[in-house]
């Protein structure tokens, strides 16, 4: 997989928990990024290397930057400053609709 | 042509397909003995009769019974006869006997001819045993599965229906486009993954027809673990570990992004060698 190639490369290391779960560590700062089918999901302790990162995989690859994480794997996630709020209403709708309940 | 039981009367829904028009009948005699396509030429009809086609389909909903369907005396049988509400004639999920199809070898999914309808009764939901006899003229019922159009499973059933046509057609160009193969001599000591046409009817959201979808696929069941691939990978990360992201971040005020990859296959390229038989003949392309 040349996404593998590329973040390895790029001084990421794969955790021996999940394969799809690349951290690298630069000085104090620590990158996160996850790897799901045909999205990534970005995070770390510096919004500048989150950046950088991003900006590099854009170049790179064939890849959309979509901003800050809103929807994954069903679940609404909504950034406030101090907090992650996680919600399944649009699941949950989609699920009354379908058996119209 | 019959799109379904409705959900709201004991009754089938029909359709006329040659004027579209939707209506609702709890008598209905289902000719299978002609096919759905209007223009077959093997398909005789008369002229002076609008010319209208059932179509069955979905499941029953288990109050019918299903004996009477293929008794070989239905065709005689006069309409009048019928008992009230002319209980409902079930479609037969085995293949049809062997009695059927004379002319021409047909697939199972053609049922034989049981009885006459009238057309217009049809579309007027009435009853066709309070019209003559004599004027009765044949209708035809498709017999499908479960779903409206029928979907061919091989590419000798597709063959020759311009619709399973042109989709095989476009799959293909699409194929083309995207450099997915390149001819060759099947190199020595290797086996070649056959490959098979799968067709499917895309539907809109309000259930009308969206297209006819062919595509062509690797039968790669035959390969095997070591020879054929080393390892099989989806990047699936466990929910478990976005949940342990989330985590973190909210624990230490992160902001999470998220970036689309376009095209996910394009990104993995195959190290192995993947040899198939040609199913298509590519002009100036042989070898």
């Amino acid at each position: 997989m040349k996404i593998d190639q590329y973040l390895t490369d790029h001084g990421f290391q794969r955790s021996p928990s999940d394969a799809n779960l690349y951290i690298k560590h630069t000085g104090d700062d620590i990158l996160f990024v996850v790897v799901y089918v045909d999205y990534l999901i970005i995070t770390g302790s510096s919004t500048h290397l989150i950046h950088g990162i991003k900006q590099d995989l854009c170049s790179t690859f064939d890849m959309t930057d979509l901003g800050l994480l809103h929807y994954c794997l069903g679940v609404e996630v909504w950034q406030t400053k101090n907090n992650i709020f996680l919600s399944q209403s649009k699941y949950a709708k989609n699920l009354v609709d379908r058996f119209r309940m | 042509m019959m799109t379904e039981y409705s959900d709201h009367h004991k009754a089938y829904r029909l359709i006329d397909i040659a004027n579209g028009h939707l209506s609702f009948s709890r008598d209905v005699v289902f000719d299978e003995g002609r096919g759905y396509f209007l223009s077959s030429p093997s398909e005789p009809c008369s002229e002076d009769q609008p010319h209208s086609v059932l179509l069955l389909v979905g499941p029953l909903d288990g109050r019918d019974d299903a004996t009477s369907v293929f008794d070989n005396t239905l065709p005689e049988l006069p309409l009048e006869n019928n008992p009230p509400l002319a209980a409902p004639i079930v479609p037969e999920p085995s293949p049809p006997p062997p009695d059927i199809g004379s002319s021409t070898l047909r697939p199972k999914w053609w049922a034989k001819t049981i009885g006459d309808l009238q057309d217009n009764e049809l579309i007027e939901g009435r009853t066709s045993r309070h019209k003559s006899k004599e004027q009765s003229t044949v209708n035809f019922v498709l017999m499908a599965n479960l779903h409206s159009i029928f979907e061919p499973q091989t590419y000798l059933e597709a063959k020759g229906t311009s619709e399973w046509e042109q989709a095989m057609e476009a799959e293909f160009q699409s194929l083309q486009k995207n450099h997915t193969w390149t001819l060759s001599d099947l190199p020595a000591r290797k086996k070649s993954i056959s490959c098979k046409w799968v067709y499917k009817v895309q539907y809109k959201a309000d259930r009308t027809l969206d297209k006819y979808k062919a595509r062509l696929v690797a039968r790669g069941f035959s390969q095997k673990e070591g020879i054929d691939y080393e390892e099989t990978f989806a990047p699936i990360a466990k929910m478990s570990i976005i949940r342990l992201v989330l985590a973190l971040a909210a624990q230490f005020n992160w902001k999470v992004h998220q970036i689309d990859v376009k095209s996910a296959f394009l990104n993995g390229d195959l190290q192995e060698e993947v040899t198939q038989p040609p199913r298509f003949k590519v002009v100036g392309q042989e070898q």
